[in-house]
């Protein structure tokens, strides 16, 4: 982190949410949020916005698309061939 | 047939070991639980690098074929997960080189001109605008609207920022295996997973502020 601006802190939160920065990193920024609640609460909803993001449900694939691919697969099961595939 | 296995949480796949085995022995169930689970998220990755949808699910389709046929070759040196994505860009590289669209993903633009909220710090870096507190910031997480709309907010982002936020944040792919996969630097990475989170909590915060 070059300098301990908010916009400094805001760029790097990406990397806090991962508990990717090194150590020098991480206590200038400790620093920084002990005196500044905003960039606090910027790195909370960054926090909660990957915790969403993370559980966000698997969204299934048409019907049709997904009878085609498991008629494809038992195919592949019982004669080795896969059909489509350019 | 296949209707007791519909949607798939995250976390209810067994291991790497497990389903590979039981794909190999031919067992539907796991096939429809893996298509259930990554078929969407493979859909996104596939259109950054074909013309339309319809062709993002053709090559998504070939893929799966592409999948079972290597499988017999899958070491387990990579996840299955990763190994799956590497078949799936390779595929749909082709099919964009195929269709004239030649611009490999690490080539393209940052995607946007300005970052995220740059307009919201002052000339010396401080806040403009500080951000707005969420009421009941753990909506995010719970109200079931706002979890369907997220997916939109996702839709909505520049391409390779959709691309590499649902190989990181939804499929949980380790940093180093998305700049693999994608064939691109770790700082391009960053940077781009950094600028599409600060964008999809900018949405959150369009749908969540008030007083907690």
């Amino acid at each position: 982190m070059k300098k301990h601006c908010c916009r400094n802190i805001s760029e790097c939160a990406s990397d806090v949410v991962d508990g990717c920065l090194d150590e020098a990193d991480w206590a200038q920024l400790q620093e920084h949020l002990e005196r500044c609640p905003p960039c606090v609460r910027y790195v909370e909803q960054l926090g909660l916005t990957v915790a969403a993001l993370r559980d966000l449900e698997a969204e299934p694939p048409p019907a049709e698309v997904r009878d085609e691919l498991l008629s494809a697969f038992r195919t592949w099961r019982d004669t080795g061939v896969t059909p489509y595939q350019s | 047939m296949s209707d007791e296995t519909a949607p798939v949480a995250i976390g209810e796949l067994p291991d790497d070991a497990t389903l590979v085995a039981r794909l190999r022995a031919g067992d539907e169930p796991t096939f429809a639980a893996l298509v259930a689970r990554h078929h969407g998220p493979m859909v996104r990755v596939a259109r950054a690098y074909v013309k339309s949808d319809d062709v993002a699910q053709e090559v998504v389709q070939e893929a799966w074929m592409g999948i079972l046929k290597g499988l017999e070759k899958f070491e387990g040196r990579a996840s299955l997960k990763t190994w799956m994505y590497r078949i799936l860009t390779n595929r749909a590289k082709t099919r964009g080189k195929r269709e004239g669209r030649t611009t490999p993903f690490s080539a393209l633009g940052t995607d946007d001109a300005t970052p995220v909220d740059a307009d919201r710090f002052d000339t010396g870096g401080g806040w403009n605008s500080p951000p707005a507190a969420w009421a009941r910031p753990d909506r995010a997480r719970t109200d079931a609207d706002i979890r369907r709309r997220l997916q939109q907010a996702i839709d909505a982002l520049p391409e390779r920022q959709r691309v590499v936020i649902t190989l990181r944040d939804i499929e949980g792919l380790p940093s180093a295996d998305v700049c693999n996969v994608l064939d691109i630097t770790e700082t391009n990475q960053r940077v781009l997973l950094h600028r599409a989170r600060a964008r999809v909590r900018a949405w959150l915060s369009d749908h969540l502020e008030g007083p907690s």
